[in-house]
């Protein structure tokens, strides 16, 4: 028998401010910590088993040190942070005409890369372009 | 070029419908159009595929484009939204209502996926010798394309389309499809025998088509309105056949004994495809029929579908069965009554396997030699019949209580073995308190208890009892050893008893509340919870447990700030078997 856990926290914060009728600002920050792993594996004694085994009979051993599997659980272990901003700005410059600017950048840590590797990396976009309202 | 030629068929669509509209408008409309220019500048640092998922990255400038355009008529409402991120990243959608007469809606969906590649690090076992030193039986992979670049590119399209053919007796045709394609690449990982065990990691091609098609018609008969709906489904991968060696059958340290081994498989020495995907293909035919009958509503579909795996010939049929009645109580009660019943039936296919031992050189004796040939029963075969009734109440102009109470009866088929019939029964009944004081307050609780009788466990525990006396187990507590030379060592007594992760008992809890202060100020938090566990099995401890709880606050201060912040924690604990995989079975 064991136990499988796992814990996920998101922390966000968005806000909007127009400083100005032409010009709005937009911010955010986002945090994400997940975790997942298996706790200790319980495993029964079956001495009684192994004696009593009728094609090998006593022997394969029972030592608690072959079967308990203690290093089982940190095959599992799964351990992520993930922290996100991104800042945007408009600005009218002329009656249905903005300017836009947008920036997203994200950063991820694997704190117990395995399966994949070490997944830590980091993301920036920049976007810029004009937009025209009819 | 498929792609191409379904945005085409988008583009198409848009038009059309647009033109509908101007041709049709007999006052003046209003038209709004926004659209988007720019471009952006993608960065990816370290590896890119997990904080990427989603975005391949490129460290150049690209355009980029956005667009909306909304049509209103007195009775016509058209939108169009756009999208384009790069070539592989665009959305679209245009939606058009004329009256009563049609409704219409086309999409088209696009994105990139990137996947890791399993570095297989798991992999990797040695038993040790009585010395303590590393050696006997081991287990090993190798990645033949180590770095690979895995993503792949899912384009979806489709279609909604609601028509009012006349409006004597409201007869109305309904026609829906959609297509998925995905292209790329992907990890396939081989599994050789347990002789040699050795795992092979190679890059697959992926170009996968899913198509689904529905269409239907409807009238209103007298106080009744019927209706009939065909839908079909087909998926298929055309991609090429991967692969892999599997190993010449033989000791794997001295490289003896080859006909000792090889009487244990089915095939060795030899290259064979592996992880390929059915062509499948599913039609489904529904009546329905719905109407005012006595004092209530009553609602009901009769359907029967099969599906068809074109590469094995083999089938899967259901009938479908549902009914809802809706009637008022009392002045502000209401009762909902519902039953639905399911048989779904499928194939039995015949397993030929090759004789156990046969051809082994020595000690070989016929009594060693053994036919596992066996006619597969699925346990998808079964009858499901589920029943509830639900009485809401509006005890007060604030406070909304509702009561439900179910009832779902299984009926599998063949299992555990042939003939024999494998059934579980769910009770549940459920309680709901919802408060609301103007704009002020929202609160609603809930709670929900459900009790199950045998839920679906595996016979002999972790292996499947195919209904063959050859499988009984020749290893019985205190028993003793029945002959068959095949004896699987499986340390656990779970091999013994029933094993099951589903649970006998079930509470689950919801709680949201909103509170709003005043005009500018909302704050909610609540929580959802569950706890379940199986209080039948006879050593095992199986139980889960979770708790969602969340929280946030949006305030707008003035007309010119904006703030919404919050907290959300996801907790989930489960308790069952672990089953270890051990050389020597």
């Amino acid at each position: 028998m064991a136990d499988y856990e796992s814990n996920a926290h998101n922390v966000y914060f968005t806000a909007s401010f127009m400083p100005d009728p032409k010009v709005r600002l937009v911010g955010t920050i986002g945090y994400n910590k997940s975790t997942a792993e298996y706790k200790s594996v319980t495993m029964p004694d079956v001495s009684d088993r192994i004696s009593a085994d009728p094609v090998f009979p006593g022997e394969i051993g029972n030592d608690p040190e072959k079967f308990e599997f203690t290093e089982m659980p940190d095959y599992s272990d799964l351990d992520y942070e993930l922290i996100q901003f991104s800042l945007g700005i408009a600005y009218e410059v002329s009656p249905g005409v903005r300017l836009t600017a947008d920036a997203d950048y994200a950063d991820l840590t694997d704190n117990q890369g395995y399966v994949y590797g070490i997944e830590s990396g980091s993301l920036f976009i920049i976007r810029t372009g004009i937009q025209f309202d009819f | 070029m498929k792609h191409k030629s379904m945005i085409a068929l988008c583009v198409l669509s848009a038009l059309v419908v647009m033109t509908v509209a101007a041709s049709a408008r007999d006052s003046e409309p209003v038209q709004n159009y926004s659209i988007w220019v720019g471009s952006h500048y993608t960065s990816l640092t370290d590896y890119a595929k997990k904080v990427g998922e989603y975005n391949l990255g490129n460290d150049e400038f690209l355009p980029e484009f956005k667009g909306v355009y909304q049509y209103r008529d007195v009775d016509k409402l058209i939108t169009v939204d756009g999208h384009y991120f790069d070539q592989k990243n665009i959305d679209g959608m245009i939606t058009g209502i004329f009256g009563d007469r049609f409704r219409g809606m086309a999409y088209c969906r696009s994105m990139i996926r990137q996947d890791g590649q399993d570095l297989l690090a798991n992999m990797a076992a040695r038993e040790m010798t009585a010395a303590g030193d590393p050696g006997g039986k081991i287990l090993s992979h190798e990645i033949q394309d180590l770095g690979a670049d895995y993503n792949t590119h899912r384009f979806e399209a489709g279609t909604d389309v609601d028509i009012l053919l006349s409006r004597k007796n409201n007869i109305r045709m309904m026609v829906a499809h959609r297509s998925i394609f995905k292209k790329g690449e992907e990890q396939k990982v081989a599994s050789n025998h347990c002789f040699s065990c050795h795992l092979t990691s190679k890059t697959m091609d992926v170009d996968r088509q899913t198509h689904q098609f529905q269409t239907g018609i409807q009238a209103d008969v007298s106080d009744f309105t019927v209706g009939y709906q065909f839908g079909f489904r087909y998926f298929d991968s055309r991609a090429e056949d991967v692969t892999a060696y599997y190993d010449n059958a033989q000791h794997p340290m001295t490289g003896g004994s080859q006909s000792e081994f090889a009487s244990r498989l089915n095939y060795d020495d030899t290259t064979m495809a592996y992880g390929t995907y059915p062509e499948t293909q599913k039609m489904s035919h529904k009546l329905r029929f719905k109407g005012d009958i006595g004092k209530g509503r009553f609602s009901s579909s009769i359907g029967y579908s099969i599906a068809k795996n074109k590469g094995t010939d083999l089938e899967a049929d259901a009938w479908t069965g549902a009914a809802s009645y809706t009637m008022l109580l009392a002045q502000r009660t209401r009762l909902i009554a519902k039953i639905a019943g399911t048989r779904l039936t499928s194939d039995d296919p015949f397993i030929d396997l090759a004789d156990y031992r046969e051809g082994m050189d020595g000690t070989n004796t016929e009594a060693a030699i053994t036919n596992f040939d066996f006619v597969r029963y699925s346990v998808l075969d079964r009858a499901d019949a589920k029943a509830s009734a639900e009485v809401i109440s509006r005890v007060s102009p604030q406070t909304t209580v509702s009561v439900m109470a179910g009832y779902n009866h299984v009926d599998r088929y063949d299992y555990p073995t042939i003939d024999e019939h494998y059934k579980t029964d769910k009770f549940y009944g459920q309680a709901k308190i919802r408060y609301r004081k103007g704009l002020r307050y929202s609160n609603m609780i809930k709670y929900r208890f459900e009790k199950t009788s045998a839920p679906f466990r595996s016979f002999r525990g972790l292996f499947e009892a195919a209904g063959r006396d050859i499988m009984e187990p020749d290893v019985t507590p205190g028993g003793t050893f029945t002959g068959y030379l095949f004896s699987y060592y499986l340390r656990e007594n779970l091999r013994y008893q029933n094993i099951t992760t589903q649970p006998t008992d079930a509470h689950m809890f919801e709680f949201s509340a909103t509170y709003r202060p005043t005009m500018k100020t909302s704050i909610m938090f609540g929580v959802k919870g569950q706890y379940d566990k199986n209080g039948d099995l006879d050593s095992l401890d199986v139980k889960h447990l979770s708790l969602r709880p969340h929280a946030n606050l949006t305030l707008n201060p003035s007309p010119k700030w904006s703030v919404l912040t919050g907290y959300t924690f996801g907790y989930y604990k489960s308790r069952g078997p672990v089953a270890v995989a051990l050389f020597d079975g």
